[in-house]
């Protein structure tokens, strides 16, 4: 099948506002159909981003293409994209109907078809019946629906969303990620969301951007931003990892030897940037917590094996974090599943441990 | 927020009316009169604008700086006054029940709702010789006197021959008085915002520590409501300065405020560049006291009074 | 009753909590001798307006001879309808002016707008008889006509009122917009809405209890206004307040009372009015999403 040309084409676009950058040449492509998210700390300019997609902000640099056709004198009134805001912004004087009927009223679109299109975007939400409602009789989470049966009723070409489940506690906010997916699914049409947790972008999106300063990181599909991440920023940010700097002592084929300080030398599958195959290169050594197992005896060979002492052991229910000091005195924390009931003994403060994991599963990073 | 260049041709239409009518029949007057107040009098309605200063010298004469430190002395004195009596009511407003609050500040405010000048006028009806106050003193005194005859003392007079009704009105006591009691509701509705707002926390926080309901009161709740006193008091001393019916209504000719002087030049004196002199040096007195509001921390917010 | 009887009895009473500072006696006290103080005065110049005789303050009757006296005083009903006449027209100018000002000042950023709220603010700030004597040497100075028709004789009052009234409006709506979530206007654009279309759906509805503070305001302050009017008016256009006061020059008789009756009325009944009218929507928007 031919590839259609992305739907939203990011070209060079910064923002400045006086001496502050909030988006540093940003340059990406969504393509139809994607769940895509801008994912970044608070003030990484992910929602300026977002809000120049809208057409809230204009682009101090650079353009802004839509289906092909450039924004940058198009106001948001205007643009085949919808948002939906983070306070959902449903018009508190306006029943529920009148609400969703709003864009379509002021679009023209006369009142026989206004009536069908609001039920039907209703039903897709989940909130038929609801329609004379007012917004101060509905919950945090049936307003956010509403905010969306009134963004998808207009058919926009993309449907914007900033911090969609921030504002959920934590049990409304797993059922509504799914629920989410599944309305994409369902619609057919592109969606991107702006969120600081990582672990809304990862369930929910295809691909993810990672912003940090204005600036994207990486852009990839979630496993593969997970497990392969490219800087330390990105591995940390997304997850947990323990990270020791270290130093390339020998470059051998598709095998590196690498000196980590107070540790020893430990032998990785050489990554595919050319910057780390360089005997001398300075680089990162993270491996994250639940690729570690633990144990009494010492393991086999082939693994990456270090001994410490247990400092502390947090007990979260389904999994444990371990802290082992190791003889350098670093500290490495390692999740260990709960996966019976009655396992192995608990582990004692000061005890003596091994732990262990794949060499395959290190993360070499370069910046 | 956005600059007014993205729009213009809307911020026009939505400025133009109120920036017009606060230039032209604002500013502009106020501006005439400042003019004027260099002036002299070349006739019955003739003023020339001379540029002289000879209107301010003579506003500055001790006759007249008598009279406009008296007034901030008498607007002073109102203004602790509706302090002293207004505090107790805000705090016990903004600690009631809360399906009391709005019924309380209904009965506080409503006196302010209705004219000032019929206000000023029921407190003579109050004060004077043959008012309600005399009027239940002579009662009083006039039980007392039956008492001390009923057990024999009739004859020392004790307590006078006869009923000597007191002076209330057309003293400085009367114009003070009625002060107060026209700028009350001016005072305790920043108040009542104020204490309001405040975080419970703090006094819980400072009775769990130890300390008494009194020092934390005077540690505590009174420092934080800072911003509400000062704002009550700018509210009620400013237009407590520029009074001129309440000394008129309730003072005697010993009275007279600045506002009354002023009032004359205009009316009656005939004397417009000496009144706009006076007027100016009110105004800016005025910012004066607005200026002390700003340097004690309450930051002064132009429309967020 | 027994002394252990009575002891129970007062221990049950519900303790009074240390933040409850309302339900301690003397709170209480000081409020109740507040309010009765504020009242009184006024409650008792009611009460004699139906007093049947010339000065006293001793009750001789119950009268109402003095309201139709009033009602008779032709110079008086002239001086009211002007005040009426005056406030509305006030309400109204005020209101759209205020409104508009308020509204550009939430929304637009522009050079030297510090200064121009600073300027918005004198009015309110400045004490009257500055003002007063302001618009009277402003309009002696332009030459304003002094023999026009009724009801032009109003105008250059009405235009003083509105210039001081405005200032009041603009302060009380933007109150209002504070608490507005600029999501909504935003949102409202999202979907295609054009500015128009926004400021009249979707503003200006959030506004309306604002806007309905905002005109009260302005009607009372025009009607109570003496010390503004006293130096604007002229002798055809005499409005209540300073007929009042040329009266009490006079003498004081009951008939005044009647007079400040009638006018204490309409402003209480316009207060309670307009509390009424905008309690209903402080509700909706207060609990809304």
């Amino acid at each position: 099948m031919a590839e259609s040309q992305p739907i939203i084409s990011i070209r060079g676009v910064s923002k400045r506002f006086g001496a502050v950058v909030a988006v540093d040449d940003v340059s990406l492509d969504i393509a139809q159909n994607e769940f895509f998210a801008l994912l970044g700390p608070s003030g990484c300019g992910k929602t300026t981003l977002l809000r120049m997609l809208a057409g809230f902000e204009t682009p101090s640099a650079g353009q802004i293409l839509i289906d092909g056709q450039d924004m940058s004198r198009v106001p948001p009134n205007r643009r085949p994209v919808n948002m939906v805001f983070q306070s959902y912004a449903v018009f508190p004087h306006m029943t529920v109907s009148e609400n969703v009927a709003y864009g379509l009223k002021v679009g023209g679109v006369p009142r026989s078809e206004q009536t069908g299109r609001v039920e039907e975007a209703l039903e897709l939400v989940k909130l038929g019946g609801y329609g004379d409602r007012k917004p101060d009789q509905l919950s945090g989470g049936q307003r956010q629906r509403v905010a969306l049966a009134r963004a998808l009723v207009k058919r926009p070409k993309v449907l914007l969303l900033d911090e969609p489940l921030s504002a959920l506690d934590a049990k409304l906010r797993e059922a509504m990620q799914l629920e989410l997916v599944n309305l994409q699914d369902t619609v057919g049409i592109t969606f991107i969301i702006v969120t600081h947790d990582q672990n809304e972008a990862l369930s929910m999106a295809n691909r993810i951007a990672v912003m940090e300063d204005g600036a994207v990181r990486q852009i990839d599909s979630p496993a593969q931003l997970y497990e392969y991440p490219n800087c330390r920023f990105v591995a940390d940010f997304i997850g947990k990892m323990n990270l020791f700097e270290g130093r390339v002592s020998a470059v051998d084929g598709d095998k590196l030897r690498v000196e980590v300080s107070g540790i020893g030398a430990l032998d990785l599958p050489a990554p595919e940037d050319p910057a780390a195959r360089r005997s001398g290169a300075e680089i990162g050594i993270a491996v994250r917590p639940e690729k570690i197992r633990v144990r009494r005896e010492a393991p086999d060979k082939g693994r990456v094996a270090l001994r410490g002492k247990v400092s502390q052991v947090a007990y979260y229910g389904d999994a444990s974090h371990v802290f082992l000091i190791l003889d350098s005195g670093q500290t490495i924390s390692i999740t260990v599943q709960n996966d019976a009931r009655d396992a192995s003994p608990r582990m004692e403060i000061g005890e003596g441990l091994w732990c262990y994991w794949n060499p395959g599963d290190t993360l070499v990073l370069t910046a | 927020m956005e600059s007014w260049r993205k729009n213009p041709v809307v911020f026009w239409m939505m400025n133009v009316p109120g920036a017009f009518w606060l230039f032209f029949f604002f500013i502009v007057p106020l501006g005439i009169v400042w003019a004027i107040s260099f002036g002299e009098k070349r006739g019955v309605i003739e003023i020339e604008i001379t540029w002289t200063l000879a209107n301010y010298a003579r506003a500055l004469e001790p006759l007249y700086l008598g009279i406009f430190w008296k007034s901030i002395v008498m607007a002073g004195g109102a203004t602790v006054a509706c302090l002293v009596t207004g505090y107790p009511v805000a705090f016990a407003i903004a600690f009631a029940p809360e399906r009391w609050k709005p019924v309380l500040l209904m009965a506080v405010v409503l006196p302010f709702w209705i004219n000032a000048l019929i206000r000023t006028y029921a407190l003579i009806a109050v004060f004077r010789t043959q008012g309600f106050i005399n009027f239940g003193a002579e009662w009083l005194w006039e039980r007392a006197d039956a008492t001390l005859t009923f057990i024999g003392l009739g004859e020392l007079h004790l307590i006078g021959e006869r009923f000597e009704p007191l002076a209330l009105l057309y003293n400085n006591t009367a114009v003070t008085l009625g002060i107060v009691y026209a700028f009350f509701p001016f005072m305790v509705l920043p108040l009542y915002a104020n204490i309001e707002k405040m975080d419970r926390s703090y006094i819980e926080a400072s009775l769990d520590l130890g300390a008494s309901q009194w020092r934390t009161f005077v540690s505590v709740t009174f420092p934080l409501t800072w911003h509400g006193v000062i704002s009550g008091i700018i509210i009620v001393f400013i237009p407590a300065l520029g009074a001129f019916f309440i000394p008129d209504l309730l003072g005697g000719t010993d009275n007279q405020l600045i506002g009354n002087v002023i009032e004359r030049q205009f009316k009656s004196a005939n004397d417009w560049p000496f009144g706009g002199a006076l007027s100016f040096l009110l105004m800016y007195l005025t910012f004066g006291a607005l200026a002390l509001r700003s340097l004690s921390g309450g930051r002064g917010r132009g429309l967020e009074a | 009753m027994s002394v252990p009887q009575t002891r129970a009895l007062i221990d049950n009473r519900k303790a009074i909590g240390p933040l409850e500072y309302t339900r301690r006696w003397w709170l209480r006290l000081t409020i109740g001798v507040t309010f009765v103080l504020l009242y009184a005065p006024i409650l008792a110049l009611m009460a004699f307006s139906f007093n049947d005789s010339r000065r006293n303050i001793v009750w001789r009757g119950f009268t109402t001879k003095y309201y139709e006296k009033a009602w008779n005083n032709d110079s008086l009903i002239q001086a009211f309808v002007n005040s009426l006449t005056i406030a509305v027209i006030n309400t109204v100018v005020s209101t759209i002016i205020g409104v508009l000002v308020a509204i550009a000042l939430w929304r637009f950023r522009f050079p030297g707008k510090p200064a121009y709220e600073g300027f918005m603010a004198l009015p309110i700030v400045i004490p009257e008889i500055c003002m007063g004597v302001a618009m009277m040497a402003f309009f002696a100075r332009i030459g304003w006509p002094t023999d026009l028709p009724w009801p032009l004789t109003l105008a250059n009052i009405t235009i003083a009122h509105i210039a001081f009234s405005f200032p009041f409006v603009a302060v009380t709506v933007r109150g209002r917009l504070v608490g507005f979530n600029r999501e909504l206007e935003d949102a409202a654009k999202d979907l295609g809405a054009t500015e128009w279309q926004t400021l009249r759906d979707i503003v200006l509805p959030y506004l309306k209890p604002g806007i309905i503070a905002g005109a009260l305001i302005a009607f009372t302050l025009s009607l109570d206004d003496f010390v503004i009017t006293f130096f604007t008016a002229g002798p055809g256009s005499i409005t209540l307040p300073v007929k009042i006061f040329s009266m009490l020059r006079f003498s004081v008789t009951p008939e005044i009372n009647a007079a400040s009756t009638v006018l204490i009325a309409i402003t209480v009944v316009a207060t309670v009015l307009a509390m009424r009218l905008q309690a209903p929507a402080r509700r909706t928007s207060a609990e809304g999403g």
